[in-house]
């Protein structure tokens, strides 16, 4: 085969394909994602399948998008994970801007600009706000390493729009695995979100 | 509320170590960069020009490529270069001049271009892909023509082209790489890298056009 052939084969055959890792996995879903969001779909739309697309690809087994509406008020809009008790109860929630960035009665550990993680410790949660978790019996389980994830552990990505105002977060809590997600989860997270600020928001 | 909540400090210590400190890998830092650069470009005073160079800056910093050229279609439905990064200042004014039109952007006759990925094309130089008299438009136009010594050699005159699609799947634009610091074709992930960036891209310029 003479050199220009190898080249072409290797061209052929090198970049194309069905996604071979993890990474490759969630780069095609978020490109599918900005495509379709290019079209005609609502922003409900867009949250669905930005939400079905993190609970596939990560190992989060409760995931939810609060969006703050017209008075103001953060409310989940979608959620997945959580049992029919609890998201009934869930959906009722509604935050204040001031709740959001209330560290008093929401103890927070801010490990960037828009990630804030929340443990369990420090009840991170309004005493009404209970029966919003699927295994509320679990809440004062003790973590044994630092790096467990337990019930009562959350964390929240803000979605900002093109003023940088936040218009609302992604919830994430309860990993299959049982350990705290790692960096390069947050960072893939952070970037969703950052998309999804920039889709639903006008310039 | 419930009251006295103190805060684990233990537990914060090691979160902030486990997700704040510590060098990156190469994953983390893609993914940091895109997210700056698209925080960036959020500002209101922000054009379409400054736009394009930030993205050209990004795709430099993070992929192998020497070349970067991002084009895009004007209000005329003309396309034109507005963003180069890494052409000597010769190569970036013949290249100003350039128009193309619709047609001309899906016409894959001249250089007959490879698809490699998504919305990828790869333009070989012993294919031709540029018309006589656009040779000044490339770097060293001396060595266009030089057949390649090995098979995974990218060599002058060798380029990709990055389609940036609009809502109705029309091509609004293009990223045009070249050269890499090796000299070899690239890698797998920097190919996927860059179809997911043009991605976001387009969603941006969707918004800002």
């Amino acid at each position: 085969m003479n050199v220009i052939n190898e080249t072409e084969r290797i061209l052929k055959t090198e970049y194309f394909g069905a996604p071979k890792d993890q990474t490759e996995n969630i780069m095609s879903a978020v490109i599918s994602l900005a495509s379709r969001s290019l079209g005609e779909e609502s922003a409900e739309n867009v949250l669905k399948d930005a939400l079905r697309n993190i609970h596939r690809l990560f190992d989060f087994q409760d995931v939810a998008i609060a969006i703050k509406d017209r008075d103001g008020m953060f409310r989940y809009k979608v959620q997945l994970g959580l049992s029919v008790e609890a998201e009934k109860k869930y959906f009722e929630i509604e935050y204040s801007p001031a709740d959001l960035f209330d560290d008093t009665s929401f103890p927070s550990t801010a490990v960037s600009e828009i990630t804030r993680f929340y443990m369990a410790e420090n009840a991170p949660y309004k005493a009404d706000e209970v029966g919003s978790y699927s295994r509320p019996m679990h809440l004062s389980d003790k973590r044994m390493m630092a790096n467990d994830m337990i019930e009562g552990d959350y964390i929240d990505i803000y979605i900002r729009d093109w003023k940088n105002e936040v218009i609302g977060y992604l919830e994430l809590a309860a990993t299959r695995g049982k350990k705290l997600p790692t960096r390069d989860t947050i960072r893939w997270l952070e970037l969703i979100a950052t998309l999804l600020g920039l889709i639903i928001s006008k310039r | 509320m419930m009251g006295g909540k103190v805060k684990d400090t233990g537990q914060e210590k090691f979160l902030l170590r486990m997700y704040s400190s510590g060098s990156e890998t190469d994953d983390e830092e893609f993914l940091g960069g895109m997210r700056d650069f698209l925080e960036r470009i959020k500002a209101p005073n922000e054009t379409l020009e400054a736009v394009l160079h930030e993205a050209a800056i990004y795709i430099e910093a993070f992929s192998q490529f020497k070349e970067v050229a991002i084009g895009v279609r004007g209000s005329d439905d003309l396309y034109r270069y507005s963003a180069l990064v890494g052409f000597t200042r010769d190569a970036e004014a013949a290249r100003r001049k350039m128009t193309f039109t619709s047609r001309d952007m899906n016409d894959l006759s001249i250089g007959r271009p490879i698809r490699i990925c998504r919305v990828s094309q790869y333009y070989l130089s012993e294919r031709k892909p540029f018309q006589q008299g656009q040779e000044n438009t490339y770097n060293r136009p001396n060595l266009l023509g030089i057949p390649r010594q090995r098979a995974d050699e990218m060599v002058e005159g060798d380029f990709i082209e990055i389609s940036l699609v609009g809502k109705n799947k029309e091509i609004i634009g293009w990223i045009e790489i070249s050269g890499t610091m090796i000299g070899k074709l690239p890698k797998r992930m920097v190919i996927l890298q860059m179809e997911f960036f043009a991605s976001c891209l387009s969603l941006v310029l969707s918004k800002i056009i």
